[in-house]
């Protein structure tokens, strides 16, 4: 039997124990009109996907009602996924990197509390790594990470960037590897870190300060490889990193789960207080469907002769690659070109002239939460470059830049980029102008 | 030394009854017409059971009772479920039963549920509890049909390595 034909069975196998499951479950608590409850559309969230007849049944009143959702219990949920990757002693397994997870963090300095969100927000493939851009979020303004993961270990980006861009370096790129695997081969090792980077953890870099030449080397040793962990009366087995500056001036002790990531993390800096990072909550995002599978899923208003799609070029040096996580395809049928935005597993039209188009593209993909510091310079720019890309897909004219900038005022941003438009009737000059309000585009347009 | 055989009234057992019944919902039996035919089967057997009755030949003659008593049915078959190859669905079964000694699928599953996110989990009990039809599945979680059948089949993959993983702990 092959690979695929087996696979196919044990689902129906899933598919038989899901019946039993939730048939014992329902044995063991029947629902009641008391327990009801709405479960509203997730999506699509665009005021656009109303024309999704689907969708449109939806809103015209097609909320189903059910009987309460038994089983949620977020300690449960963090027990099963503690441990999804066996027995595994790859570094990686230690940290997942998969887009979409997403850890809710106590913060402790000094009895001062305050909750944050780590989340991994982007992957693209750069210098033949898959390299995941990790935010955090909830602080002072965002800041983000860049990791990625190979057969010797789990290595940090260390580029030139502030704590706060998005964008990882294009230029100086270097791998530290700060969890070496598989874990338990190595007792001791050394990595690097370079000032200026976000750091979870890491070094404490001042909001907008720019970074220096500065380094600090680190020696880490593995204390344990099965040690527990309680949080809130919550068990973890974990492995125990503890990582010195090389001055001796900070110490990391650093608890990592095997499929949730890090756990715990108490940082001691001479003459500061200790920093203690403990995980509340962690939620597993399901696989990435694939972009092709979700596309056929849309509403087939266009005539599928001669349909041919093209995809959005969003790899790693495309400027919306780490700020926008949807994907875009052009589809042509006929003398005809839709335009389709793709974010996990649904898909709406777009229209690129559409103001509310762009909004929904930010509600879903958190742009409020990321407004701080340069990564809202990053989103609108990022924003101008998906208008003229797809102006450029839908309507076959060249767009070439001479000149760009962006202006913050009132919590608006505007970047204008100046340009030439390039078609069959000749070329014109255009500014591309977008407009970041809060985290909502208020403007995108090109004249 | 004499062995003494086992009568037709003493194969029939509760215990092969549930599982011919459990076969036969993997096959695509709905609750009552797994009930019906797994009598129906442990009838025949009764009546007329197969020369060799040590196990696991007599299951396997049951099963292979129950199959044709459930394609004579017309039944429709489950998603999947290779139904006109009988020696790749005895096969597949049986190592199934094997790895769900004491029902360690199940709570494998029940753990692996829990771990899967809240509109995972809410997939799940309106589509497997609540016996949604894909399309009020689709409607209730904002998709189209096929982006809803979609989101079930990766779910229930997920499930399946996870299952694995956890059975394997």
């Amino acid at each position: 039997m092959t690979d695929t034909a087996e696979r196919d069975l044990d689902e129906t196998f899933v598919d038989l124990l899901l019946e039993e499951h939730f048939e014992q479950s329902a044995r063991a608590a029947p629902s009641t009109n008391a327990e009801e409850v709405h479960i509203a559309p997730a999506a699509p969230t665009s005021t656009k996907a109303a024309r999704v007849p689907v969708a449109a049944a939806v809103l015209l009143g097609v909320v189903v009602v059910v009987a309460t959702v038994v089983g949620f219990d977020p300690a449960g949920e963090r027990r099963a996924a503690q441990d999804p990757d066996q027995k595994s002693m790859r570094a990686a397994a230690y940290f997942p990197l998969r887009v979409g997870d997403r850890w809710r963090y106590r913060e402790t300095i000094s009895d001062v509390e305050r909750e944050l969100t780590v989340a991994t927000l982007a992957a693209r493939d750069a210098d033949g790594r898959r390299v995941v851009q990790l935010a955090t979020l909830g602080g002072d303004e965002p800041t983000f990470a860049f990791w990625s993961a190979d057969e010797r270990g789990v290595c940090r980006h260390t580029g030139t960037r502030l704590a706060s861009d998005p964008l990882p370096a294009t230029r100086g790129i270097r791998f530290e590897r700060e969890l070496p695997g598989p874990i338990g081969a190595h007792h001791r090792w050394s990595f690097v870190r370079v000032l200026g980077e976000q750091t979870t953890p890491g070094v404490r870099v001042e909001a907008g300060a720019r970074r220096t030449d500065a380094q600090v080397d680190y020696d880490a040793e593995l204390v344990s490889v099965d040690e527990q962990v309680d949080i809130d009366g919550r068990q973890w087995r974990c492995v125990h990193v503890r990582a010195r500056s090389e001055d001796g001036a900070r110490t990391e002790d650093l608890f990592y789960a095997r499929g949730v990531g890090l756990v715990r993390e108490v940082i001691v800096e001479q003459g500061e207080p200790a920093r203690v990072r403990e995980l509340l909550r962690f939620e597993q995002a399901l696989p990435t469907p694939d972009r092709a599978s979700v596309l056929d899923a849309r509403p087939m208003t266009e005539s599928l002769v001669d349909a041919s799609t093209a995809w959005l070029d969003m790899s790693a040096n495309a400027d919306a690659a780490w700020n926008v996580r949807s994907e875009f395809a052009v589809v042509t049928a006929g003398d005809s070109r839709s335009v389709f935005r793709l974010f996990g597993e649904k898909v709406v039209t777009f229209d690129p002239e559409d103001i509310e188009d762009f909004a929904a593209l930010a509600a879903d993909e958190g742009f409020a939460a990321r407004v701080g510091g340069l990564s809202t310079q990053r989103m609108t720019m990022a924003l101008g470059w998906l208008r003229w890309r797809l102006h450029e897909m839908v309507t076959g004219e060249r767009y070439t830049s001479r000149n760009s900038g962006i202006m913050l005022r009132g919590g608006v941003a505007t970047a204008t980029m100046e340009g030439t438009m390039t078609g069959s009737d000749g070329a014109r000059p255009v500014v591309v102008t977008a407009e970041l309000t809060g985290g909502v585009p208020t403007r995108v347009d090109i004249r | 030394m004499t062995t003494k055989l086992p009568t037709a009234a003493a194969l029939v057992t509760d215990e092969r009854r549930r599982d011919l019944e459990r076969h036969l919902r993997w096959l695509g039996a709905d609750r009552h017409l797994s009930a019906e035919l797994a009598q129906e089967a442990m009838v025949r057997l009764w009546r007329s059971p197969p020369d060799d009755t040590s196990e696991p030949r007599l299951s396997s003659w049951l099963r292979t009772v129950a199959r044709n008593l459930f394609r004579t049915a017309a039944a429709k078959p489950r998603p999947g479920v290779p139904l006109d190859d009988d020696a790749l669905l005895e096969a597949a079964w049986r190592r199934f039963r094997a790895r769900d000694a004491d029902g360690a699928l199940g709570a494998a599953l029940a753990d692996c549920i829990e771990a899967l996110p809240s509109r995972a989990q809410q997939a799940l009990q309106l589509r497997y509890r609540h016996d949604l039809t894909f399309a009020q599945l689709a409607a209730a979680l904002g998709r189209t049909v096929s982006g809803a059948k979609d989101l079930l089949v990766r779910i229930r993959r997920l499930l399946a390595d996870c299952i694995d993983k956890e059975r394997t702990k």
